[in-house]
């Protein structure tokens, strides 16, 4: 249990390990942030957050590894949002990725999805094996 | 906000060629399962007679990091070709998301294509 929600509360979408395919739990996240009457920005933070964990589950969690999966959970009130993103990788140091906006790294291809989820939620939690993450995003926080 | 759901709109691009170089006029949203396609179109279009990419950005609403290593690498491109790219009007959301991740340190932002085609003038 994280951020105070139990299991029993959180939606749950199991979906193969690629990107077109976690698109179904995204278009329910969406979908969900509409009728809870979300902002546009406060959308946009959910969704580039999501999108920077699934990606990084897919590609680096997974290994792009068709025989993998991904699990999403969330759950979404007109107060908040928690997403849970987890892979069946074998997990990773994410205090351990290369600060992205270093002056040495700023060409680099990759490398700035954490620093994105840290920016955009109001919370962002890894498990100690670093496959599993949990974010969570206040209604009430301004966006940067 | 659209009510079907936001950032729900396919990205297009629109090229365009003007002397030695694309512009190209980016709409919609930029999501994860449609970046490694406009990596691939961005790229291409970086080629020694055409070394210069221009990307207008006012009907983009949405990119991530994905989307944002797919302009790095034709910037990166561009750059080893002894060209350019530059980015136009971007949206505030975005606009945003670029200062937080400093890329406007390295690729110029104009607020108008008027101002990104004055800079590549004589290129």
């Amino acid at each position: 249990m994280h951020f105070g929600v139990n299991q029993g509360d959180l939606a749950e979408v199991i979906v193969p390990n690629d990107l077109r395919s976690a698109k179904q739990a995204e278009d329910r996240i969406m979908a969900e942030l509409v009728r809870c009457g979300y902002d546009s920005d406060t959308s946009f933070a959910i969704k580039l957050s999501f999108e920077e964990a699934i990606t990084n589950a897919v590609k680096h969690g997974n290994k792009n590894d068709p025989a993998k999966r991904i699990v999403v959970r969330f759950q979404i009130t007109v107060q908040r949002t928690v997403i849970m993103v987890a892979d069946d990788g074998a997990g990773f140091a994410p205090d351990e990725v290369p600060d992205p906006t270093a002056d040495n790294n700023l060409e680099r291809p990759n490398g700035r999805g954490i620093m994105l989820m840290h920016a955009y939620m109001t919370k962002v939690w890894f498990s100690e094996t670093g496959n599993e993450v949990w974010m969570l995003k206040d209604r009430r926080e301004t966006t940067p | 906000m659209n009510p079907t759901g936001p950032f729900e709109s396919p990205l297009s691009l629109e090229i365009e060629r003007e002397g030695r170089a694309h512009i190209v006029r980016l709409r919609g949203s930029a999501s994860m399962e449609q970046v490694e396609d406009l990596h691939r179109r961005l790229v291409e279009l970086i080629e020694p007679a055409v070394p210069h990419l221009v990307l207008e950005l006012s009907e983009l609403d949405f990119i991530s990091s994905p989307g944002i290593g797919a302009i790095i690498a034709a910037h990166l491109k561009a750059r080893a070709h002894e060209g350019s790219l530059r980015i136009v009007s971007p949206t505030p959301a975005i606009a945003g998301l670029f200062r937080l991740l400093r890329i406007d340190r390295q690729i110029e932002i104009d607020d108008t294509l008027a101002a990104a085609r004055a800079a590549l003038e004589g290129v």
